[in-house]
This record gives structure tokens, sequence and C-alpha cells, in this order.
């Protein structure tokens, strides 16, 4: 079967101070109709700008420089603003993490839901509200008449929430990008938003593509995932065996640092050494290799992103025989 | 009490309460008020943590708030080491401050972007008289070493660290005047993961260093778990279960703090399909919250008479230091079965 989206040798660059310089590193992905695929990592890593990217959304200063977004056969990037706003929206839709910057604050629920049902559907303005008010109940909002008419403000968190998931669903989209959907919400309301997208993707068979710095999300969530680090995919697997046999050192430490409530309080937390390095873009060997613990000489070449098996992929030369002896011994 | 008894115990907050006037109104006579904090007992024993976790507009972080007399309570008392803070003149509360300090979750917009950290760090030493100006720097030195940050930092401004570096200039402050008890209020939620386990070891090597005592108070229950020795869970301006970290989580009475730790997820994809209370419903306002069991209206167990009466916080077992603010869970042990027909009908897998 033909993925739904397929993003070849992405490079997006962002000019800053007059100077160009590149912040992803030939990104490379797909993703299968259906799928839920995660992509987790620290700020800065570029996992929101790839998102951005697909979406065409990158900011003034920001371009991509090379590569191609195939979703659905189109190379979206290749497409004129007027072809995209046809399938923005419509076929691909985008859940942000400040839903108060993303709904206008001068306008009623009701009159930002049903402008988009008016402009993809061609709805006439009775049945977009009918239509609407639909939605806003499918989400799980109780009272969906009186939400059309209050304006963003008026709402909660998790409220607001659920209608920037009743905007993106309103025209069935094949494809939803949620960046850091429930970052901002308390963990009860954070269940019910993701159970509502597992939801929803049974129905329609959408596909999402998840982006968050929650490891612990991903792993009741998604069906892959991707970590990035620096501009690069580091390892990319099916989750399941991410949490059993990660294989990149980030990915491992990553997974280790995360505070559980089973853990063990007496030892130490695991922690990274170090920060993400300032100008990771002129690093030519493994971008990782200054907080990594099993740097050797090789780590300062170009490192290549390796097959393990059809699913497993990593940027690490340890992991020429199964990453996981290879850092057993070292640990 | 013998008063040995009673000097273990740094704080003792007695029947707390705090309320606001609601957003843009003032408290008349018949005024809506948010009841913030209602009804609230607790004790911070010394060189212990004690974690409160819970979800926003809980009431976490009014106590902290309180604790460290920013604010006044609306009623009850609050003990620290023995002094009646609650009640005391702000002459004599000077003296207090520098005993009882704040780190907040903002590292932004809690350090002036406009001072360096040297001058960020003098501030409270030269106000409450500390050191002497000749051994200024070699203070300011000390904390920043203290904190883990070299003095190469020393004149650099707040916006040329990293967050997690800044949470720790914010924690070399609350450091600066020696402090007994340390408000924590969600200090890791803004850090990435790997941070985040930076800043929970610094707080616990300090902590053992200093001997300090904390209040932590967030909403990620692996970091509050990792940092404290007992735990209590808000919810609409209660204590629903107090009890140790590992009880807490191992053995939950209350059904809101069962649905906390079910909602929270688990890096662990095996488990995905684990039972788990999927609560309904949002958290009801403030300003009005409902009669008896706070927590009935999203209460999968909800019975009757959690409508009517408010439940106390009680222990779970006679003598037991875990308490609980759920009679029918109580109900758990002499109940077995009914217990889990109840449990089939609530549990949504």
């Amino acid at each position: 079967m033909k993925p739904l989206l397929q993003v070849e040798n992405l490079e997006i660059a962002f000019v800053r101070n007059k100077v160009k310089t590149i912040y992803t590193d030939k990104v490379n992905f797909t993703l299968n109709q259906g799928e839920i695929v995660g992509v987790v990592g620290e700020s800065g890593c570029g996992k929101s700008i790839t998102a951005l990217s697909i979406m065409g959304l990158l900011s003034n200063n920001g371009s991509v420089e090379n590569g191609k977004i195939l979703f659905d056969d189109k190379d979206l990037l290749t497409l004129s603003e007027k072809e995209l706003d046809q399938i923005r929206g419509k076929e691909l839709a985008m859940i942000f993490q400040n839903v108060m910057a993303s709904l206008n604050p001068v306008f009623t629920i009701g009159n930002q839901l049903t402008e988009t049902i008016k402009v993809h559907l061609g709805y006439d303005k009775k049945d977009a509200k009918a239509y609407a008010i639909s939605l806003l109940k499918k989400v799980g909002l109780s009272e969906p008449e009186s939400i059309y008419r209050k304006f963003p403000h008026m709402l909660s968190g998790g409220m607001r929430q659920r209608v920037m998931i009743a905007m993106a669903i309103a025209c069935h989209p094949k494809l939803i990008i949620a960046d850091e959907p429930t970052t901002a919400l308390d963990v009860t309301i954070q269940m019910q938003i993701m159970k509502l997208l597992m939801d929803l993707r049974k129905e329609y068979g959408m596909s999402i593509i998840l982006i968050t710095h929650d490891i612990g999300l991903i792993a009741e969530l998604a069906d892959r995932v991707m970590v990035m680090y620096a501009g690069q995919i580091v390892e990319e697997s099916l989750v399941d065996s991410l949490f059993t046999e990660a294989m990149h050192p980030y990915t491992r430490a990553l997974l280790k640092s995360i505070p559980r409530i089973d853990s063990d309080k007496e030892q130490k937390l695991y922690s990274i050494p170090g920060t993400v390095p300032e100008n990771y873009q002129d690093i030519e060997g493994c971008r990782f290799a200054d907080r990594c613990p099993y740097t050797v000489g090789k780590c300062l070449e170009k490192q290549e992103y390796r097959k393990i098996d059809s699913n497993h992929f990593v940027r690490c030369h340890m992991t020429s025989f199964r990453g996981k002896e290879i850092h057993n011994v070292a640990e | 009490m013998s008063l040995n008894k009673t000097l273990e115990k740094l704080v003792i907050v007695k029947d707390l309460k705090k309320y606001y006037p609601e957003r843009g109104k003032t408290i008349s006579k018949n005024g809506a008020v948010v009841h913030a904090v209602d009804g609230v007992d607790f004790e911070i024993l010394r060189g212990e943590t004690l974690g409160i976790v819970g979800e926003s507009g809980c009431g976490k972080s009014t106590i902290g708030r309180q604790l460290v007399a920013l604010e006044r309570p609306t009623q009850g008392r609050i003990f620290f080491d023995g002094y009646e803070i609650s009640n005391m003149s702000e002459k004599k509360l000077r003296n207090i401050r520098t005993q009882v300090q704040m780190v907040f979750q903002d590292s932004d917009t809690s350090l002036n972007p406009r001072k360096p950290v040297f001058d960020i760090l003098a501030a409270p030493l030269l106000y409450h008289g500390k050191v002497k100006k000749e051994n200024l720097e070699h203070e300011i030195i000390r904390l920043l070493d203290l904190v883990g940050l070299s003095k190469n930092s020393i004149q650099k401004y707040p916006h040329e660290f990293s967050g997690g570096q800044r949470q720790r200039i914010g924690i070399a402050k609350a450091l600066s005047l020696n402090p007994k008890l340390i408000i924590c209020d969600e200090p890791v939620s803004a850090l990435d993961v790997s941070v985040q386990a930076q800043i929970l070891n610094l707080f616990k090597q300090l902590q053992e260093e200093l001997k300090l005592t904390y209040l932590f108070i967030g909403h990620g229950l692996g970091a509050v778990n990792y940092v404290s020795d007992r735990i209590a869970v808000m919810y609409l301006g209660k204590i629903v279960e107090i009890a140790d970290a590992q009880t807490l989580f191992e053995d939950p009475w209350h059904p809101y703090t069962q649905a906390l730790i079910d909602a929270s997820p688990i890096a662990d994809p095996q488990l995905r399909t684990r039972q788990r209370i999927v609560l309904t419903g949002e958290m009801p306002s403030i300003v009005t919250p409902p009669v008896g069991c706070r927590f009935h209206t999203r209460c999968p167990y909800v019975q009757e008479s959690c409508r009517i009466k408010e439940p106390k916080l009680e222990p779970v077992l006679w003598g037991s230091t875990h308490l609980t603010a759920c009679p029918i869970r109580k109900g758990k042990l002499q109940n077995q079965e009914k217990f889990f027909e109840r449990e089939a009908a609530g549990i949504h897998v």
C-alpha cells in the first residue's frame, strides 16, 4: 500500500540576523493510512518546524530549502498558496499546543467553526450551524448550543482543545498533525482528549502525527515512533520495540530519565550530562557525541541512518550488532 | 503532645481556608467567592518532602503562597517552627521570610531580565544583611557552585541561560538566605525530560547536604513521587488523601487518587490495555463547589450519601498515617465483593 505521507530529505532553514541556517538534516519518513506516528524530542530538536513545513505554515523567515513532501501523491511544496488552501483544513489539519493563540478571541466559537465548514464543504449557513453543533457534541462537549455562541476566553483549556479538535475533524481530514495537543492540560483531561483522538481515528481511519516531549503519551498512543535530536531523526521504530530495544544512546537516556511512580527513589535519576550543542548544524559527526557515554573516535565521522530491520532504523554506528548487548557491556 | 514531638514538625497547618473574590469583583456580603483552599489540615516534618498533587485550580499553589506568607489566609492557622505566622505582624515576619523560600515554575518571569546573576543573588543577601560587602562575591560563587553553575555565569543575564540553568539560578536565590523550608511550585513542569531529571537530582542532593525541608507542588506524579516522602492529593480546595508516597501509589483509597494515577501516561506500551478509571466531565466550579463530597459529580462509585454529607479526612485504619476522605472506599476491606461489583461497573477498559 502506498503511504499517505512521504517526507523526503527535508531541509528547513531559518534566517536569523541575516544568516541562513539549515535546522533539519534531511528528514525522511513515511506515514501510512490510519497510523499514529509519535515524534519525540526536546525543545528545539526540529519536531515542530517539521510539522509546520508540512502544513506550509513556516514563519516568514523560514523556508524549505530541499526535499519533498508527498501527501496523497501531491508534492505539497510545489503547490501554490491557493492550491494549498484547498488541502489545508480539508485533508490536512493541525491541532496546536497553544489553543488560546490559535483561536481568534474576537469571534465566537460558532463563527470560527462554521467558517471552515462553509469554505471547504460548501454548506449554507443553516446547515453549517447544525453540522458545527453536531461536531461539538461529537468531541464530548455538553451543551454544544451554548458553546457555539461563546467566545474562546469563556471556555476552559480542555474545552478549547476540544473545539480545536472539532475544527480539525470537521472535514474528515486524512491526516491530523497534533503538536503537543495536551501539554497545557491536566492529566485527567489529557486522558479524555487522547481517548477522543483514538476513537476518531477508529471511526474515520485518519492518520495522526503526534508531536510531544512526553514519552508516556507516546507509549499510550503511537503505533510507530520517531526520536529527534538536534534536527535529525536518530531512531525510528515500532512502539513496542522502542521501549524494549531502543538502540540509540539518546533514546535510551531519554527512557531512563523519566521519573516513574514505581521507580526506586534511592537511586539517582539518570540525567543526560550537558546540553544540546548550540550550533549543531556544523557538527560533522554524531550530534549526540559530546553527551554520549559511549563515544569513540568513529562517532566524529558522519553517521549513516542504519536499517536494523524493516521497521527499525537508527543513526548510530555502534548498532552493527544488536545495540542492546553492546550498551549493556558499557553500562 | 510532648514538646519533642511538636518540634519534629516544622509546619503545622490547621483548617486553612483561603477565599478570593471572583475575578473582577470584590467580596461583598453576598458576592461570589472562589473557595481556593477550603479547610485543609496537614503537617510537614523536619527534613521531609511533602508533595502536593492535583489538577489546576485545586488550590495547591494557593497553599504554597500562604506558607511563604505572600498572602494572609481567610481563616485557619499556620505554624512555622513553633511560631504562628498566619497572624504575625509584617515586621516580625521579616525574620521568618528568610527561613521560608520559594522556587517558581517559570524562571522566565521570576528572574529580573535586566539584572545579571550577581545582582539577582546579591539583593536578598544585602537586604537581610546576611553577608558583608567584601564577602559578597565569594558567597555568590559559593551559591552558584551549590547548584552546579560555574562562576563565569556571575555577570550573565537570565536570557543567556537555558531553561534548566535558569531554574538553577532560581534555586540558588532560594538558598541564599539559608532557609529551613523551600516551597517548590511546579519547579520542573516547564522543563524537558532530561533537564527535569537533572533538577530533580539537584533538589534531592541539596536536601541531603543542607538538611532542607520541601513542600513540592506538582502535577506530574512521577516527578513528585521521586522527591517526596509523603504526598497529599488535592481536589477542589480539599485534601482528599494523604499517605507516604509508596503507599499512595500502591494502595490508593480515594477514587480520585486512583483516577489521577490511571490518567498518568506510563512509558510502557505493554500496559496500554490496563484497567483504569476514566473520569468524565470537567472539574466543577470552585465558586459553587458541589454539596457533599466534592468529587461526587465525577466519581464512578458515587452513592446517595456522597451527595449529602461531606466526608472527613480520616485514617484508613485506626492509627494509620494514611488518611483519606472517602467513607465508601473504607468499606473496601469489610465488603470486598460489593466493592468489586462496583469496580467492574465503573471502569472502562
